[in-house]
Formats: C-alpha cells, sequence, structure tokens
C-alpha cells in the first residue's frame, strides 16, 4: 500500500511532467536525425500496425530507432502523469464545491482538466488505430475479383470501372489523361447480403467500419483504354477515428471553457485596478 | 535502497519483455525491400510494392494460411523475368539458368544466358510487357515472376503464380540498387555470391570515388528520358544520379527527391 501511494505521490508531481516534456524534446531531436538519415526503416510505419513494425524494423536495427520506444516510454509517463495530475485536481475541485459561489465559475474551473482528458483521448484513440486497426495495402483487383477484409468473413468484389478522361484544349499535357474514376464495388457479409458502394480517387468508401482507398489504377489513359483494367486498392479500419474526433470536441470544449474562463476573471479584476489605481 | 530496488525491477521487467531478435534471426532492410530469415529456412520478404512473400524450401511444409501465390518454393528453377536489370541480377547469383521466360524484343536481350536461351527455343519470348502472352506463360508453369508492372498480379494471383515487384515506389540509391542481389538471393539460394558481389561493387566503386575526387572538372549531367510533351528525370537520390555523381559528373536534378 506504501509502495502504491509512492508511485501515485511520483506520478502526480507537476515538476515530473517538465522532466518528461524535456526528455521527450531531447529524445524527439535525436528521432529527427535518425529519421533523415535511415527514412527506408521508418517509412513501413505508414504500412504496418505498430506491432509488426516494432517485431521486424524496430527490434532488428536498434542502433537507429532506439529513439522510437524511448518516445513511446515517455509518452507513457507522460499518459500516466496527466492521469494521476487531471484526478487528484478533479476529486480536489469536488470536494471545495461547497465553497464555490456561481455555479457556472464552477464549472469553468474544470476547463483545463477537460482539455488534459481530451490530450489522453486523443493519445489512446491514435494508439488504438495502430495497434487493433487493419491496415490492408496493395489489394490490386481486376473486374470480377474479390478480396477477404481482414477475415472477418466481408468480402469486396470489384464489379466495374469507369474512367472519365479529360476532353479539354486547354491543359494539352493532360489529353486523353485520365480525370476522374468510379469503381463500383459490391461488399457481402457472413450472410451473403449485398452492399453496392461507388468509389474514386478523394471518395473513399466506408463499409462497417472498414474504408477504402485507391492507391493505383489502369488505365490511366485513353490509349490504354483497351487493355484488361485493374485497382489497387488500400483497406483500413481505424477504430480510433471515433475517439480522435471525440478528443477533439472535448480540447474544444476545455479550451473554450477555458477562455470564458479567463475573459470572466479579467472583466472581474479590471474594475477593481480602475478603482484602487491612480486618479 | 527499497525504492532502487523497485525502479531496477521495473528496468529488468522492460528488458526483459522486449522482443530481442533470437540466435540466427535476422531482418535485412534494403530501401523499400527487406527480407527476414525465420526458422527452418524460410524467408519473409517484402517486395517493392510493400507486399509480403514466404520463401519455403522445398523439403518444408508451407504454413497455414497462406495463398498459393504468397509461397515461392526455393531455390527457384523456373522464372519468368521482365527486365535485363533482373537478369543481370540473376547471372550475378548464378541463376540465369533458371530463367525460362522474359518480355520485350527478343533482339534487345544481351546476357548470352537469354539471348541464347531466345534462340534455342530453352527460353521463351512472352512478347511486349504491356501485352504479354499468357498462354505461353502459363505453359512455362513458372514459380516466380519478377516484374515491374503491378497490373498482372490479379491475374498470376487467379493462377496462383507467385510475382514480386522488384521495383520500389521511390528512386532506390546506389547502395540499395547494388544490395538489391541480396534481395533476390534468398530465392535461389545464392546469398553468399550476392554477399561477394555487394563487396566487390561497393570497393571498386570507392575506387572510382577515389579517382574522381581529384577531378578539376566536373561535367553538367542529366539522367532521364525525353518525350514529346515531357521529360521524365531521374531524382537525386537515386542510383543513376549517384552514379554520374561518383564519376564525378554535377548532376543537375540533384534537389530532386521522388521515384524513378
Amino acid at each position: 500500500m506504501r509502495a502504491a501511494k509512492a508511485i501515485w505521490s511520483f506520478l502526480g508531481r507537476a515538476d515530473l511532467t517538465l522532466y518528461v516534456l524535456l526528455a521527450l524534446v531531447a529524445d524527439l531531436c535525436a528521432g529527427f536525425f535518425h529519421f533523415r538519415a535511415e527514412p527506408q526503416l521508418f517509412g513501413p510505419l505508414d504500412r504496418l500496425m505498430l506491432w509488426d513494425w516494432i517485431t521486424t524494423y524496430g527490434r532488428f536495427h536498434l542502433a537507429e530507432t532506439w529513439w522510437f520506444f524511448v518516445f513511446m516510454g515517455l509518452m507513457l509517463l507522460l499518459v500516466l502523469n496527466t492521469s494521476v495530475c487531471t484526478i487528484n485536481r478533479v476529486a480536489g475541485l469536488i470536494r471545495i464545491r461547497s465553497g464555490e459561489t456561481g455555479r457556472l465559475d464552477y464549472l469553468l474551473r474544470f476547463s483545463p482538466h477537460l482539455m488534459h482528458l481530451a490530450f489522453l483521448v486523443l493519445l489512446v484513440s491514435m494508439l488504438a488505430s495502430y495497434v487493433v486497426g487493419v491496415n490492408l495495402r496493395n489489394n490490386i483487383l481486376s473486374p470480377g475479383r474479390t478480396v477477404d477484409l481482414a477475415q472477418t468473413g466481408h468480402r469486396l468484389r470489384l464489379e466495374k470501372m469507369e474512367v472519365e478522361y479529360y476532353q479539354g484544349r486547354r491543359l494539352s499535357f493532360f489529353e486523353n489523361r485520365a480525370i476522374d474514376q468510379d469503381l463500383t464495388l459490391a461488399f457481402t457479409d457472413p450472410r451473403g447480403r449485398e452492399t453496392v458502394r461507388h468509389l474514386g480517387i478523394n471518395k473513399p468508401v466506408r463499409y462497417r467500419g472498414f474504408s477504402v482507398h485507391i492507391k493505383n489504377y489502369q488505365p490511366q489513359t485513353r490509349n490504354r483504354a483497351g487493355r484488361p483494367g485493374w485497382a489497387n486498392l488500400i483497406v483500413r479500419k481505424d477504430p480510433g477515428v471515433g475517439g480522435f474526433f471525440a478528443g477533439v470536441g472535448l480540447f474544444v470544449l476545455g479550451l473554450t471553457g477555458y477562455l470564458i474562463q479567463t475573459l470572466r476573471k479579467n472583466a472581474r479584476s479590471g474594475p477593481k485596478e480602475q478603482a484602487h489605481g491612480p486618479a | 535502497m527499497g525504492r532502487l530496488k523497485i525502479h531496477l525491477l521495473i528496468l529488468l521487467f522492460l528488458v526483459a519483455s522486449f522482443p530481442w531478435p533470437a540466435r540466427g534471426e535476422d531482418f535485412l532492410v534494403l530501401g523499400e525491400f527487406s527480407v527476414r530469415s525465420l526458422d527452418q529456412g524460410l524467408y519473409e520478404l517484402t517486395d517493392g510494392l510493400g507486399r509480403m512473400l514466404t520463401l519455403v524450401p522445398r523439403d518444408r511444409e508451407v504454413p497455414p494460411g497462406l495463398a498459393p501465390d504468397e509461397v515461392v518454393r526455393i531455390p527457384v528453377e523456373r522464372a519468368v523475368v521482365y527486365s535485363g536489370r533482373d537478369a543481370s541480377f540473376l547471372d550475378v547469383l548464378g541463376a540465369a539458368g533458371a530463367i525460362v521466360g522474359v518480355t520485350g524484343h527478343p533482339e534487345d536481350w544481351t546476357l548470352p544466358q537469354v539471348a541464347e536461351g531466345l534462340a534455342s527455343g530453352r527460353v521463351a519470348g512472352l512478347g511486349l510487357s504491356s501485352s504479354i502472352d499468357l498462354e505461353k506463360l502459363i505453359r512455362l508453369k513458372p514459380e516466380l515472376v519478377l516484374t515491374w508492372d503491378e497490373s498482372i498480379i490479379p491475374k498470376m494471383s487467379e493462377l496462383g503464380i507467385p510475382t514480386v515487384i522488384t521495383y520500389g515506389e521511390t528512386a532506390a540509391d546506389l547502395e540499395t540498387y547494388i544490395n538489391l542481389t541480396r534481395f533476390l538471393a534468398p530465392f535461389f539460394g545464392a546469398q553468399e555470391r550476392a554477399l561477394e558481389f555487394v563487396e566487390r561493387s561497393m570497393a571498386v566503386l570507392e575506387e572510382v570515388r577515389a579517382v574522381t575526387k581529384k577531378a578539376d572538372r566536373r561535367p553538367k549531367a542529366i539522367w532521364g528520358d525525353i518525350y514529346e510533351k515531357r521529360v521524365l528525370v531521374e531524382p537525386g537520390h537515386s542510383w543513376a544520379a549517384q552514379l554520374i555523381k561518383a564519376v564525378g559528373g554535377d548532376y543537375l536534378f540533384d534537389d530532386i527527391a521522388g521515384s524513378s
């Protein structure tokens, strides 16, 4: 019990935040140089889930990737520090409720803690997307071909592809090049029910938590239009997206509350300063 | 003292729980490509497009859950090769004899094993890469296709033929380019040959650099393709640009980054 109290007290120290932030700055400076020197080690973070990256690129190249592991450790410490500080302060605020005069003033005092909570929600959401998400790249399909959606029983079939080519004269270098696509996708759930959606560049399709994006496709020019078409699709599942937006919303709410609190404080202290100021 | 012990225990736990590489385990990163050696002589590869393939020795069982086009039986005995570069790499690895089919105009092939093979009929010409003769390719029963063309992947998957994209999405630098032999080596059991080739090539490159470093004049040069409506050039970090710089040239698009 004493050890738990000591750990709680250590994690709740305000100066710990400062040390952790300074350590993060130093670590990220080192990371910047390693990232620049060995981009091929960190680029795969784009296509791999965090654990897959750690067990391959990360652990086999510790001389270059150590800073990333230190970064994750420091972020964990920052999350724990923020959580404990927030819990302590919020508990304190709840205890002193009776001493407060206005209900609004009392509620506004929670604003900074709401921002801390938002920070935690954002980080956990990001982590969720990188740890339990799905990132299936290079699903190269020709019309009629099917792909499994991460062994969930759901399947995706490319029904047909329609490409619109540039017709104008103003951009001669763009003549006969594809400017828009309409890919018809048919999703089949484990019960055999089919859902049809249309996919294009910058028009991703969403289906049962998955999102489908175009990475590449053919034909891209009219003179290749006679050849068999294909599309390279990226299938993603970001379980953290909802949490991420909720975190952003909470942060905006907290920031707004903090602004109102500051404005109200200034409005109150203004007349006093005038009253006591030089005539 | 008690607190120190707790800190040491936490540290020990963290170190022990880290997935340290086991003895014999290896993970080689070559630009966008990677080669991971697994137990029992298996390899897990990432090709230029980021696709994963598993190389399984002929006398081992294929791990469950893999599609036929995701598994390559090694050493490969029958390969279809699209580019002269890959054919040359196979030649370096002593595996040019495994080439059973190529694309492009037969007269463009200068590698003796391929040119002679095309003449004798041992190597099949599959037509231009943009419209290969699929029936001919199927008759060849290739165990592997080495290509730059991702458009053939759907068809090859349907046929259960493993396909490797040997060109990355960004331009490979000179070191990566030379080291691509190490990426191809496990397919043919030629890892030692690949290492020797890389060491020899890097040594020659260093010799050339030592000589050209003293040059007074650096001729300006570009490397690219000129078309009717556009010019495509190699970026400054590409093997072509680095080769120009190594031999004493001043590459004009040194500040450009991107794909080949």
